[in-house]
């Protein structure tokens, strides 16, 4: 029910409450995302294929655009959605941000870019049937992109290949022998261009629908290593179950297996494996498709001259942390700031991420979307320590208080807040899950009348922008929840925007990203940073503070 | 001892003592690096991966060590290269191994195959990106067969701008076509959202003024250009389904939209039928169609298929009757061994086939078993319903799997198809199947012909009375010899036929089959004689 749409129909008609809100209740709800699909003459595109996902739901849907470039997908439960749209070689020129149903939206898309060259063997003589693919590392802007492959092509019978429908950006561009046979055939480490290892890999720039040619490849043919053990754990040889193993860096895909207990055993064998620091992962699939595919937390494997063996990778009972989601309406007094976007539950996104200061990595651990009701489910965890990360729907919603009551909390961790013993201030300290275990209780309050700050970051006169700058807002209350820690990247125009921030008394301050990730700074960093740079800000509810001007001065690090 | 694959996949590296070893060369020149595979060929024809793999050296020799005695196909993957030598498995060459055997000279003579190149663009001339080229091998009596390579889905796209290559072709005649009707996946998305009919080099859409590409070895055929036929309209069918007894609406149904073309046809549409029990499905071309219930898990109705024709307008308005159907339930009995491993049926699944009066309606589904072997089928047509044994996903590394040699209830047995007669359930139905263990070694000797000219030559094994068991297939090494394993004992029959046809202006004797007697668990040996002392066509 739409808070805001009542209280204008009241307005409106006058009439007895009650009555009106009857009406409104039955007043269709929108089940469309509609809109256009234009090229970059703004010309209508037909026949682009338009997906809708639900965040953290169920399986994407999609139609296809008429001759008027026009798509309709009906049927949609409200939600948090993205679109995408897709008429290969073309791609999307912008990531569309959330889209909630009802929405109408307009796609432009562009000329995808396109890189070719050959693929050579040791002796100059072309390498056949190589499987190049274009790994993406940074977007137009220049930004680190972790959006792993774009595209894979064939080397053909002159060794030449051709990756179309890019988008703008750099990539790193890499060969793999035989990998389009038997996982056990292509025992070649990959040889990324021009004939390096990835580290040494060279980037590619792509432009809007431009030609990169002479991408030329002189593969290496050097043996990778092989990456084997065994899987245990939730494994059981007479239940009918597939194990699909993957072994990743920075999102690029290194080699893949695939287990079926009951035929095989548990043992595994990766093949063509080149040095360096990976995830190995495992998720199960179940006989039946309508069974959940599990995942299990990664193990990290190191390989640095010679094969690695006698792994085990544990299959260990996913955790469950379940909760409700409480909106505070805003007093009556105060409503004249509430957005005119006004969210609904079932559209915002509930994650669970795991951060490793220590490691500078976070995880997102799960993802959950609310029914109406509130009620969330954060299924499939593994064990460790969680943060909840919040994604919402309107502009004045801000995340309030994060609690968990459960009969659980007589551990240690758990500090009990006066008069309310057994309650775990979650959004402070986060929580822990065992191996396994099923936890509920958790209260997400939602309250309206969040404040936002919008502004640009300057230099000293003559300094560049470096690149990957964050903005910081930190609470000046050393009790302050992590919560109220707000982040946001720096354009490269400079420019950034803080959403959904609780009214309060904030220092800000610009850091710069660690290299190449979001990587996290622990809260305690932060703090130090922030009240050494001296810059406060007071923020009351719904105060939207333009045009601020942040100062970053080299060297503050 | 015998031994299943399913289980010599746990074998030690004691039992695993065969090896093969040759040279892959092209013309004089040795090919270095080439991938060789050794895969189990199977009882029915098809072959499994075995992971057998290794690389030529420097000197183009290969070998395969640690293999367990059995049929293998042994194929090198030069992808650029081919295999002229024996036509009928283009993609390698059959070698039985026995225990602690090494198999030796198993060489291959490649030639660079051929090339063919050109581009696909729209009816406004417009590049066509990402849309799958197919070639049609064009036999001496006029047929089309679909061509397979095991990398043509790799190659077989077209780029940004509309350019194919196919490379690495085996020197034939073939046709080149874009889009297909029957291969099930809705043509429409890939064309830009209009609905192209298939079309064919050079830019007809029938088959029969399709013009032949010839290919040799080592040549490329370039401009093979395909410009599609003009886009087409296309309409949309609506109908509704309801309760033949009640007329109440069938909601939630899955309607299946099967295409029909020739002999051929495909599933081309599915959707649910909404709370008044109406379907509606858009995208179709002019063409003949069936519409009905798919069967599904859980699901009691079904209804004969349906037949109409869209020509030039959108078809609303079709009444499909559903009725209930049958259940069958019961129990899959593994008879005839002890061993717990074989006994688990954990895996196995029980395919169900039901036809219709218009085979594209008919019914068909896999269930997997409930651990103590039990079943239960819902929705099957009065009729008679066929079963059979398979495995679930992931388990195709399994070669064996039981066979089913009758289903019983009350008393009674049938060889093969179940009788299911109208509003009457089954329940207590036993499906009783068993492994062969039963062997046939053997070794075929030409006469008349020199047997390096024949080449492989394919040996079939007929039950006899005729459908009692599966009928079996073998094709002989480069010696002649040929193995069947897990074979139900009892009287068959065995021909052996050579597959490469006589050369021109030669007609060969029809083969004549020779009876053989399958026991338990002894091997059967039997040497067969093909007389190929040719006759001249007349």
């Amino acid at each position: 029910m739409n808070p805001l749409l009542c209280l204008l129909v009241l307005l409106i008609s006058g009439a007895p409450a009650l009555a009106q809100q009857g009406s409104a209740v039955n007043a269709p709800r929108p089940t469309a995302i509609t809109g256009r699909v234009l090229n970059e003459e703004g010309q209508p595109l037909r026949g682009a294929m338009v997906t809708v996902f639900r965040l953290g739901g169920s399986p994407p849907t999609g139609a296809v655009t008429d001759a008027e470039g026009k798509f309709r997908i009906t049927n949609l439960t409200p939600g948090n959605y993205r679109v995408a749209a897709a008429l290969t070689p073309l791609v999307s020129a912008t990531n569309a941000g959330p889209t909630f149903v009802g929405d109408d939206v307009t796609l432009t898309l562009v000329k995808g870019g396109v890189i070719t060259g050959t693929v050579s063997d040791t002796n100059n003589e072309p390498l056949v049937g190589a499987m190049v693919s274009a790994q993406r590392v940074r977007d137009a802007e220049g930004e680190p992109a972790s959006g792993g492959g774009f595209g894979s092509a064939m080397s053909d019978d002159r060794g030449i290949y051709r990756l179309f429908g890019l988008p703008a950006g750099a990539y790193l561009v890499v060969a793999r022998n035989n990998a389009g046979l038997a996982a056990n055939a292509a025992t070649d480490a990959p040889t990324y261009f021009p004939s390096a290892s990835r580290a040494a890999a060279q980037e590619v720039s792509v432009g809007v629908g431009a030609v990169t040619s002479d991408i030329n490849i002189r593969f290496r043919g050097a043996s990778g290593y092989t990456v084997s053990g065994t899987v245990s754990g939730l494994v059981d040889p007479n239940v009918d179950t597939n194990i699909s193993l993957s072994l990743t860096v920075g999102g690029e895909l290194v080699a893949s297996g695939f287990l079926y207990p009951r035929a095989m055993g548990n043992r595994f064998t990766l093949y063509g494996v080149p040095d360096g620091e990976y995830e190995l992962r495992a998720t199960r699939q179940g006989f039946h498709l309508n069974e959940p595919r599990i995942s299990f937390t990664p193990l990290p494997v190191r390989v640095r001259g010679g094969d690695v063996a006698g792994l085990d990778l544990k299959l260990l009972p996913a955790a469950l942390l379940t909760g409700r989601v409480v909106v505070e309406q805003a007093p009556s007094t105060n409503r004249s700031c509430v957005s005119n976007r006004v969210g609904r539950v079932e559209e915002m996104r509930i994650s669970a991420t795991s951060f490793d200061f220590a490691q500078r990595r976070s995880l997102i651990g799960g993802q959950a979307v609310p029914e109406a009701t509130g009620d969330f489910f954060l299924r499939n965890l593994s064990a460790g320590r969680f943060r909840l990360m919040t994604d919402l729907p309107s502009d004045s919603w801000y995340v309030k208080s994060l609690l968990l009551r459960s009969p659980r909390l007589n551990l240690p961790s758990a500090r009990a807040q006066s008069g309310a013993p057994r309650v775990l201030d979650v959004g402070q300290h986060g929580v822990t899950l065992a191996v396994g275990e099923q936890l509920s209780g958790l209260t997400l309050t939602i309250a309206e009348g969040a404040a936002s700050v919008r502004g640009r970051v300057v230099t000293a006169p003559g300094a560049l922008l470096p690149p990957h700058l964050l903005v910081h807002l930190v609470p000046v209350e050393a009790t302050a929840h992590e919560l109220r820690f707000a982040v946001a990247q720096v354009r490269r125009d400079a420019t950034f925007s803080l959403q959904h921030l609780a009214p309060g008394r904030y220092w800000i301050v610009a850091r710069l990203a660690m290299p190449s990730e979001l990587a996290p700074e622990s809260p305690a960093e932060l703090r130090r940073a922030a009240s050494a740079a001296h810059q406060a800000m007071e923020l009351t509810s719904c105060q939207h503070v333009q045009n601020f001007v942040l100062k970053f001065e080299a060297g503050v690090k | 001892m015998l031994t299943f694959p399913l289980l010599a996949l746990a074998q030690t590296d004691q039992t695993r003592t065969g090896s093969i070893a040759g040279r892959v060369m092209r013309g004089d020149k040795p090919l270095a690096g080439i991938l060789v595979f050794a895969n189990r060929l199977n009882q029915y024809g098809g072959w499994q991966p075995t992971g057998a793999t290794t690389k030529t050296d420097g000197d183009g020799r290969y070998q395969l060590a640690n293999l367990a005695a059995g049929n293998y196909l042994v194929s090198p993957c030069a992808l650029a290269d081919v295999f002229t030598e024996q036509r009928a498995l283009s993609y390698g060459k059959p070698v039985l191994v026995q225990a602690g055997e090494v198999v030796e000279n198993v060489d291959f003579a490649l030639v660079r195959g051929g090339v063919i190149t050109g581009t696909v663009t729209d009816d406004s001339g417009k590049p066509v990106v990402g849309v799958d080229v197919r070639l049609l091998k064009k036999t001496e009596r006029g047929a089309s067969l679909s061509y397979f390579s095991p990398l043509l889905y790799l190659m077989s796209r077209t780029d940004d701008r509309g350019v194919y290559r196919l490379f690495g072709l085996l020197p034939d005649k073939y046709l080149v076509r874009v889009g297909s009707e029957e291969d099930g996946t809705p043509v429409r998305n890939r064309f830009g959202g209009a609905y192209h009919p298939p079309t064919y080099y050079p830019d007809v859409t029938n088959e029969a003024e399709a013009k032949v590409v010839e290919v040799t070895s080592d040549s490329e055929q370039t401009d093979i250009d395909i410009k599609l036929a003009a886009a087409q309209s296309t309409y949309v069918v609506k109908g509704r389904i309801i309760d033949a007894a009640s007329g109440l609406p069938i909601v939630g149904a899955r309607v299946q939209l099967t295409k029909l073309s020739g002999a051929r046809f495909g599933t081309v549409g599915l959707e649910r039928t909404n709370l008044q029990g109406e379907f509606r499905l858009s995208g179709f071309g002019p063409g003949s169609y069936t519409v009905a219930l798919a069967m599904e898990d859980g699901f009691n109705y079904y209804t004969e298929p349906k037949k109409f024709e869209v020509v030039s307008s959108d078809v609303a308005g079709l009444e499909l009757k559903a009725a209930l159907g049958n259940t069958v339930s019961g129990r899959v009995v593994i008879e005839g061994t002890k061993d717990p491993t074989l006994l688990n049926v954990r895996g196995l699944t029980l395919g169900v086939f039901s036809e219709a009066s218009d085979r594209s309606g008919s019914q068909s589904a896999r269930l997997s078993l409930n651990p103590d072997g039990s079943f239960r089928v819902a929705g099957l047509r009065p009729g008679k319903a066929r079963f059979n044994m398979g495995f679930g996903a992931g388990a195709m590394f399994s070669q064996a799997r039981p066979i089913i040699l009758r289903t019983e209830k009350d008393g009674q047995s049938w060889p093969h198809d179940f009788p299911i007669a109208a509003n009457e359930n089954a329940f207590n139905v036993r499906i009783i199947v068993a492994y062969g263990v039963g062997v046939v070694r053997g070794q075929v000797k030409v006469s008349g012909e020199p047997a390096s000219e024949v080449g492989q030559v394919r040996v079939s094994l007929v039950p006899v009375p005729a459908n009692t068991r599966e009928t079996r297939m073998a094709i002989t090494d480069a010696g002649g010899r040929f193995l069947m394993e897990g074979l139900l004992p009892g009287d068959y029959q065995i021909v052996a036929v050579p597959i490469r046809p006589a050369a021109d202006g030669k007609r060969r004797k029809p083969p004549v089959p020779q009876p053989i007697v399958v026991a338990g668990e002894k091997e059967t040996q039997i040497t067969l004689t093909l007389d190929l002392t040719g006759e001249e066509k007349p």
